[in-house]
């Protein structure tokens, strides 16, 4: 379906007659007549038809608004290959999709932000070795972070608290004894998860689940 | 019966208690008062400053005494006795008045049901033309002007008149609600514009403001029997009466100068410190008047709008009122939407004063597709009409407008087409769309007794409609889930460029999905102006105490306008109509709970703040930015749409 735009200043003589013209256009080429129109504040602007963002029709003052059967020839002529339209249209979606996630996983209250630093100071600070004591700040760092989960447990559950605590005990207990990188990458990723998934509204993951929702449908 | 009940029934019954006989038992007090040298007032009008006050005093003892009493049942048997206490010895319409605002206002497990006006005071609502039964000649109360009375079916409606009555009791001077100087504006407003669509319809002039008090008022007004007796001692207003207060004349003509050079001044111009809502607020609230303006300055326009009232009840300054002095008789005179009107100008010269929106700013990313019908107008598929009757059966009305707009239907243009589907179960489903709404005259009857005991019979006309249902399609293009206020308007399609005509005809709360599509289903009778439940009968709702029908909140259901006059009677030939849909951001404008009970838009959430943030009348509350006016507005915003109906009287 093209998205259509109608701009023209509202008193421009050939509005109405072409407004008709263009729903039966529409009509004809079987889509479903709807567009948008935008008002010009000079009179003396010119009528214009944009379809997908591009101007593929201008009428000025005293021209005759083409038939029907014109518009339809023109509405049906590709403006944009398809594929451009479907990559476009994904790259606008991601675009929005993705500046929502960020807005939505920016930290927004202290809890979050205590979550983040939590995440940041344990993956920085498993790897300096000359300050032993340091390994207690981290500590004290974590059992904060799970602390605030558990206290802001009506928010998402207990998930975030339990993905933290799987991940703080994994990072301690690879500074400690095991120093396994594997096993900190897990840790590292299990607390960042945790972080990410309170730090969200409930708008945004009930958006995600939705959207789970809809891929894991589609790949059933 | 419970205890709850009993009470609920005894408070009822005190209400059903034939009014003229109390009146007539008043005056003779009243009589012995004033041979003992003490004051007693004839009448009573919430328009008259001191008796408000002191009908609040009495509402206010009867809350205290719930208040101070160990359960609830017995705070009311308290009420019940103070209440017979002081009926011999108070104004009877002052009584019921405080004991209106108590019941409406109370906030009890005990829901306090009141009767319908038909039953409470069914002599006030008489109808002036229209079939006697009793062989009683027809009565022309409106005199001097036989193009008025084609209307008198409208403004004499008995459910409008107690409308305007509820309304005034909810919204009453001495327990003032939130926002209730603007709501005084906005509700009044809402009424003219209706009654402005009637008139459109039967050729009439738009109403024509009175707010020079010299003039003279063309049309007269004069009662029946019935009514002269329920208004004990009033009288009849001649055509073309001048007023003839002197005094009161010289106070609104002066209240007027000083209101316009208040707005001139830009005393009510919003700055920012002050939004629109507290000024209209405010400037609403000493016109009306009502206590919000407890503690600020007094100025010389307080109770612009309630002396209005007053002065031209009594024209011709002997003494005497005609129905402008109460609220439940005040709109069946032709004058009162004159002076209704004048009082909206003072709105509207406020409003001028205020800068078009940029409704790009805040609108949802959701998309109503719109186009043009066949002949030029404006149009959008989106905007599906049904009758109710025509749904199918078996399945949800939401169910039936999915399956039959929405999924593979959702780019089929249906105009007036037969639309069809599968239901869940494989049947076939179909539902007829229109573009055409029907509106039809009936007629109910008016029983009672008068003061001499002899029984009074009247057949009164009201405007009913087929019941229609409503299927929005929506877009919503946010890839994040969405709540959208949906705001429904209708307008005369040759006023739509004129936004005081606009009639809010609903609106309620929808949630879309991230980047659904979905067919948004809303019924007549769920509108969010009507009272309810929706009464399609007006002859016999609430005609008896029914405590099985009682829901808590159920007083501040009675607050609204009566469904059967919900769409505009129209015309035999089919009156064209404009109707508009706008979403806006819930997130924005959501500031408190939504209930579906009674008018959310004329009378908020109970014990609640109004819970729209928006000015009332959003988005006609301002001026549109020009050339583009109204239809071009509408026409650029992706989260808004109209499309012409017709609305044919049958």
């Amino acid at each position: 379906m093209t998205d259509l735009l109608l701009h023209a200043p509202p008193q421009h003589p050939a509005l109405p007659a072409f407004r008709l013209a263009l729903r039966q256009a529409m009509t004809d080429a079987g889509h479903l007549p709807a567009w948008t129109e935008n008002y010009a504040e000079t009179p003396d602007t010119p009528l214009e038809l944009t379809a997908n963002g591009r101007v593929v029709l201008a009428i000025g003052a005293g021209q005759l608004v083409p038939e029907s059967s014109q518009l339809t020839h023109l509405l049906q002529r590709p403006t944009v290959p398809r594929w451009r339209q479907q990559v476009s249209r994904a790259g606008q979606l991601s675009v929005r999709f993705g500046s929502a996630l960020f807005i939505a996983f920016f930290p927004k209250c202290p809890f979050c932000w205590a979550a983040y630093m939590s995440y940041l100071g344990a993956t920085s600070v498993v790897s300096v070795r000359y300050q032993p004591w340091l390994i207690w700040v981290l500590v004290g760092l974590l059992a904060i972070n799970v602390g605030v989960l558990y206290w802001t447990r009506h928010r998402h559950g207990l998930g975030p608290f339990w993905l933290c605590l799987v991940g703080a005990t994994l990072v301690i207990s690879n500074r400690l004894w095991l120093n396994e990188p594997a096993l900190l990458g897990l840790g590292a990723a299990c607390l960042l998860t945790g972080s990410l998934w309170n730090s969200l509204s409930q708008k945004m993951t009930d958006s995600i689940r939705y959207f789970g929702r809809i891929v894991m449908g589609k790949m059933a | 019966m419970t205890p709850e009940q009993d009470i609920a029934r005894e408070i009822w019954e005190i209400f059903a208690e034939p009014t003229p006989a109390k009146r007539a038992r008043y005056e003779q007090f009243r009589q012995q008062e004033i041979a003992a040298g003490r004051k007693a007032i004839r009448f009573f009008s919430p328009f008259i400053n001191s008796h408000a006050d002191q009908a609040e005093q009495n509402s206010q003892r009867f809350f205290d005494l719930v208040a101070s009493a160990q359960t609830e049942v017995e705070g009311l048997r308290a009420v019940v006795a103070e209440y017979r206490r002081l009926e011999p010895i108070t104004q009877p319409d002052l009584l019921y008045y405080a004991l209106r605002v108590f019941a409406t206002h109370h906030h009890g497990s005990v829901d306090l049901e009141i009767p319908s006006i038909l039953v409470s005071d069914p002599e006030m609502v008489v109808p002036s033309t229209g079939d006697r039964p009793d062989d009683q000649p027809n009565l022309p109360f409106a005199t001097g002007s036989p193009t008025e009375a084609k209307l008198d079916w409208f403004r004499e409606d008995p459910l409008l008149n107690e409308h305007h009555s509820h309304w005034h009791v909810v919204y009453n001077r001495g327990q003032p609600l939130e926002r209730q100087g603007e709501m005084f504006f906005y509700m009044h407003r809402q009424m003219l514009a209706r009654y402005n669509a009637e008139r459109t319809a039967l050729g009439i002039p738009a109403v024509k403001a009175f707010d020079d008090f010299r003039r003279a008022i063309a049309v007269g007004y004069g009662f029946g029997p019935d009514l002269r007796f329920a208004l004990a001692g009033f009288e009849d207003r001649a055509p073309n009466t001048v007023l003839g207060d002197g005094n009161a004349v010289n106070a609104q003509r002066a209240a007027l100068t000083a209101i316009r050079a208040d707005l001139q001044a830009g005393q009510y111009d919003v700055t920012a410190a002050v939004n629109e809502i507290r000024q209209a607020n405010q400037l609403g609230s000493y016109i009306e008047s009502n206590n919000l303006i407890s503690g600020l300055p007094a100025k010389s326009y307080t109770n612009y709008h309630g002396n209005g009232h007053v002065a031209i009840a009594d024209a011709d300054n002997d003494g005497r009122q005609s129905v402008m002095i109460d609220t439940a008789t005040a709109i069946r005179d032709v004058v009162f939407w004159e002076w209704h009107q004048g009082v909206d100008d003072i709105y509207g010269q406020w409003q001028t004063r205020l800068q078009p929106y940029n409704f790009r700013t805040d609108a949802p990313k959701t998309l109503l597709r719109k186009s043009v019908d066949a002949g030029g107008q404006p149009y959008s598929p989106d905007l599906i009409l049904c009758k109710t009757a025509s749904l199918p059966a078996g399945i949800t009305p939401e169910q039936a407008g999915t399956l039959l707009f929405g999924g593979t239907n959702w780019n089929k243009d249906f105009g007036k087409l037969l639309a069809t589907g599968i239901g869940p179960t494989g049947q076939a489903i179909q539902c007829q769309t229109t573009d055409l709404l029907n509106t039809r005259m009936g007629s109910g009857t008016i029983r009672f007794r008068d003061a001499g005991g002899t029984q009074r019979t009247y057949t009164f006309p009201f405007v009913n409609h087929d019941e229609f249902s409503m299927f929005i399609r929506v877009e919503n293009k946010n890839p994040v889930k969405t709540t959208v206020t949906v705001r429904v308007f209708l307008v005369p399609d040759t006023q739509a460029e004129d936004r005081t005509k606009w009639i809010e005809l609903d609106k309620f709360l929808a949630d879309l999905n991230p980047l659904e599509k979905k067919v948004i289903y809303r019924a007549d009778t769920a509108s969010s102006v009507i009272r309810k439940p929706a009464v399609k009968n007006p002859a016999t709702s609430s005609t008896a105490f029914d405590p099985t029908n009682i829901d808590p909140s159920n007083a501040r259901c009675n607050c609204g306008y009566p469904y059967h006059m919900l769409l505009p009677r129209g015309t035999t030939a089919g009156m064209k109509f404009r109707l508009m849909v706008m979403l806006t951001n819930a997130d924005i404008d959501l500031g408190g709970q939504q209930v579906n009970c009674g008018s959310l838009s004329f009378c908020g959430t109970r014990n609640q703040n109004y819970p729209d943030r928006r000015p009332l009348g959003y988005p006609f509350n301002r001026p549109f930015a020009a050339p583009t006016g109204i239809a071009g507005t509408i026409a650029g915003l992706e989260n808004m749409a109209s499309r012409v109906i017709t609305i044919k009287q049958l």
